[in-house]
């Protein structure tokens, strides 16, 4: 069996992760966005002796990387030496395409081209001549649509055909002036004698990396005591002219292609030009996203409510058998109160994460998120945000540790830990269950409503965070915002469908792990000494929240509640299972909640904002650290979340208290 | 600037009905919500209300932009009577696993409230439009200035 190790490249939201999907059977999460992967993956495919290593790269659209994401793309492409390099090409958009192929080319490692939403070109009247594209190109170009997996036979044959016969490598070669050309040639000769500094590039490509203003690599050079000819001499002002005859040159490359090989039937107003219009208008933009919200919040409480009380009546019933059968108050007070009431608590909560990642994954899908973060680019630099902060907030609503993950897209630091500073107020889908549980048993008719404020109050503050760090401690305007809209498409219900899948299923995957565990340390404080009434202010747990209790009761908040929000930094799950557990049993939880009479709506609204805003969980904690690499914010991160938690549910109580008392 | 004079115009002037019929429904979905005006069969919903004065809004834009710019007309009108359409689907659907949730419960509870919503009336007087408009918004996008 033959190791063929390919990188798979290409403009950001081209499909590049579908492909990956594709090639290697996998489901690792896509977008119809730009940015959706920010690091690395790999997967492997077995096909006619040949096992395929596919590496899936984040999306750049050129090897002058900027951002950090960029970065690990070129670095992968210039240094891995990986046996043959894909491109993926958007079919609907191949002129911007063509830009980042003109440099692949030069890299000398064989290469395959995927001509990928050949469909959507169709659609859009756009034929593409593929034999001429292949001979301007002199690389196979292998038509696809990968989110059918149609031609990904075809492709595997030409990769597997193009990393066997190396000769491959002889692609087109870019036309550059004659200025240039001599002064690559006398660059490339002296390159050619320390050679073993530049690893795996060729010192013709880099010389043309030199020419194109490759600091890395000159200082690289540099730092090895190599004078470089013709580049050392240059003053700022000519680097910068050669540097742009070096782009001109591949742009006009790029022109030439596409010219030969492109030909647009049809009309140049797109149905996404006009809808566009709608969508991206400067007065409707923002409120049809937040209807669009508002309703998807409405559908994920409302629609999800059968299926939680068909799984409450399920565990309620489980609760009654046990309960019947004559065995050990103690061990019958675990299976009863600690493992039915726990896990029943948080499994209720499931069809509600998954609906919301159904619905968010369909406007995903659609390309209206993209479209989102363009309209509140306006809103978000105002607030001192990158407007491509927008989308690691997005993936927030889902999950904050890939969302700080994706602030890698950002290519200032500063709009980078502002970023991962206010990404933690983003309502991730754990904390869904605590507002579901309270808002149900304490606000009734406008659940839906209380939840929709939850989210948007998580947003306002994050918004405020922003502006005050960027007014105090960052100062300056954050850098501009330009990213390419995606198209139109069709949801998918079977790519919506596995996206909810995957995520819920990490969730449950969760519930079965960290939130069994603490549910189960729950259980044990509230049985414990022996001999105490289960769950009572006697037991462990009870001392352990009247002894921090006094610290909470400007919230409002008893003692199990203080108990649940120190489990819940654990995993926000905990809470609600926690909650479960001290209450009796998750059949009885929200009578419990209704019926305890320290609780009210005002404190259970404060206690569900105090949720939103304190602690992320111990993940998110670690990837905060990970991110910005830097104890410091990260105990900045920390302090701030709870002093805010603190200030805001307190101003929540007493205005809450206020509306509802009068 | 010259008014266009549409081969739809039925189509046109069905715009401004639509727009008329989803402000008042919008209207009184909020006059409901507020308690002010009561027994009439509409879910009383302010926020819902105040989506369907947006919608309206929309609706009354693509009128008025279609009197001298017909993509602008598709586009509003389009745009608007999709997201109604399917924010009435999303209200049968919030009103349905409503009214399942209850009956599983135990209680009892009036099937009616399903279609009860504000928007579902909307959406029906805006389906015509939403056909009308989709189909010029093709031929708009595919053969140019040629939108009719």
């Amino acid at each position: 069996m033959k190791d063929i190790r390919i990188l798979l490249s290409g403009n950001p939201n081209v499909g590049k992760t579908t492909l990956f999907n594709a090639l290697c059977g996998v489901h690792q999460h896509t977008g119809n966005y730009p940015g959706v992967t920010v690091d690395i993956k790999e997967g492997k495919r077995q096909i006619n002796n040949h096992n395929i290593i596919v590496s899936d790269l984040p999306g750049t659209y050129s090897l002058s990387a900027f951002s950090p994401d960029e970065q690990v793309a070129r670095d992968a492409l210039l240094t891995s030496n990986p046996d043959s390099i894909v491109q993926i090409i958007d079919a609907t958009n191949i002129e911007r395409n063509l830009f980042l192929t003109t440099q692949l080319l030069e890299i000398g490692i064989p290469m395959v081209i995927a001509l990928n939403m050949c469909d959507l070109a169709d659609e859009q009247g756009i034929s593409i001549d593929i034999e001429c594209l292949e001979k301007c190109l002199k690389v196979p170009v292998v038509r696809i649509v990968a989110r059918e997996g149609e031609g990904i036979d075809k492709l595997t044959d030409a990769i597997i055909s193009v990393t066997e016969k190396k000769t491959a490598c002889k692609h087109r070669e870019i036309e550059y002036p004659h200025s240039i050309t001599t002064h690559l040639s006398e660059i490339g000769d002296y390159l050619s004698s320390s050679a073993s500094l530049l690893g795996n590039l060729s010192p013709k490509y880099a010389a043309i990396r030199l020419m194109e203003g490759d600091e890395h690599l000159e200082k690289m050079l540099h730092d090895n005591g190599l004078v470089i000819p013709f580049i050392d001499k240059c003053d700022p002002a000519e680097r910068d002219g050669i540097a742009e005859d070096v782009l001109l040159a591949r742009y006009r490359t790029a022109e030439e292609i596409m010219t030969c090989s492109v030909k647009c039937t049809m009309g140049r107003v797109m149905p996404a030009d006009l809808i566009d219009q709608v969508l991206t208008h400067r007065i409707f933009g923002i409120p049809i996203f937040l209807s669009c919200m508002w309703f998807t919040f409405q559908l994920t409480f409302s629609a999800s409510a059968p299926f939680a009380v068909a799984i409450e009546l399920i565990f309620g019933y489980f609760t009654e058998a046990i309960n019947s059968i004559e065995m050990n108050p103690f061990i019958r007070s675990f299976l009863a109160d600690g493992i039915i009431g726990g896990i029943g608590s948080v499994l209720v909560f499931v069809p509600s994460i998954f609906i919301m990642f159904l619905l968010l994954s369909i406007l995903e899908d659609t390309g209206y998120l993209a479209r989102a973060a363009f309209v509140m680019d306006r809103f978000m630099h105002s607030m001192g945000l990158h407007g491509r902060s927008f989308i690691p907030f997005l993936m927030g609503f889902g999950c904050n540790v890939p969302a700080i993950m994706a602030t890698r897209t950002l290519q200032s630091r500063a709009d980078r830990i502002i970023t991962i500073i206010t990404i933690p107020f983003m309502s991730c889908a754990a904390r869904l269950p605590v507002y579901v549980l309270f808002a149900g048993v304490f606000f009734g008719a406008v659940a839906g409503n209380v939840i929709f404020f939850l989210y948007i109050l998580g947003i306002v503050v994050a918004i405020v965070t922003a502006l005050a760090f960027r007014r105090f401690v960052f100062k300056g305007e954050p850098s501009p915002f330009i990213m390419e809209l995606p198209p139109y498409r069709k949801p998918s219900g079977t790519a919506a469908g596995i996206h909810m899948w995957y995520k819920g299923r990490e969730y449950l995957k969760r519930a079965g792990i960290v939130i069994f565990g603490g549910v189960l340390v729950v259980w044990a404080l509230a049985s414990l000494p022996a001999g105490v009434e289960y769950g009572s202010a006697e037991s462990l747990a009870g001392s352990l929240g009247q002894l921090l209790q006094p610290m909470f009761t400007p919230l409002g908040f008893n003692w199990q509640l203080v108990v649940a929000l120190i489990f819940g930094f654990i995993a926000k799950e905990v809470v609600v299972g926690s909650l479960g557990t001290l209450y009796g049993g998750e059949d009885i939880l929200e009578s419990s909640l209704a019926a305890d009479p320290t609780l009210s709506p005002a404190i259970a609204l404060t206690f569900m904002v105090f949720v939103l805003l304190y602690l992320p969980c111990v993940a998110a904690l670690g990837v905060i650290k990970q991110e910005i690499g830097s104890l410091k914010w990260t105990a900045i991160a920390v302090g701030y979340g709870i002093i805010t938690a603190y200030i805001v549910s307190f101003i929540t109580l007493h205005l809450a208290s206020f509306i509802m008392g009068a | 600037m010259s008014e266009i004079v549409y081969p739809h115009n039925y189509l046109y002037g069905w715009t401004g009905i639509v727009s008329v019929a989803t402000f008042i429904a919008g209207l009184l979905a909020i006059l409901e919500g507020a308690g002010i005006v009561t027994g009439i069969y509409i879910l009383p919903d302010i926020p819902g209300g105040c989506i369907l004065i947006l919608l309206s809004a929309v609706f009354g834009t693509a009128y008025h932009k279609g009197r001298t710019d017909r993509p602008g007309w598709i586009s509003f009108s389009y745009i608007a009577s999709l997201f109604l359409l399917i924010f009435a689907l999303c209200s049968v659907l919030i009103q349905g696993g409503n009214y399942l949730a209850v009956i599983m419960e135990g209680e009892e509870a009036d099937a009616l409230t399903i279609i009860s919503s504000s928007f579902i009336w909307a959406a029906i007087i805006a389906i015509p439009l939403y056909v009308g408009v989709s189909k010029l918004l093709y031929k708009c996008s595919c053969s140019g200035d040629r939108c009719e």
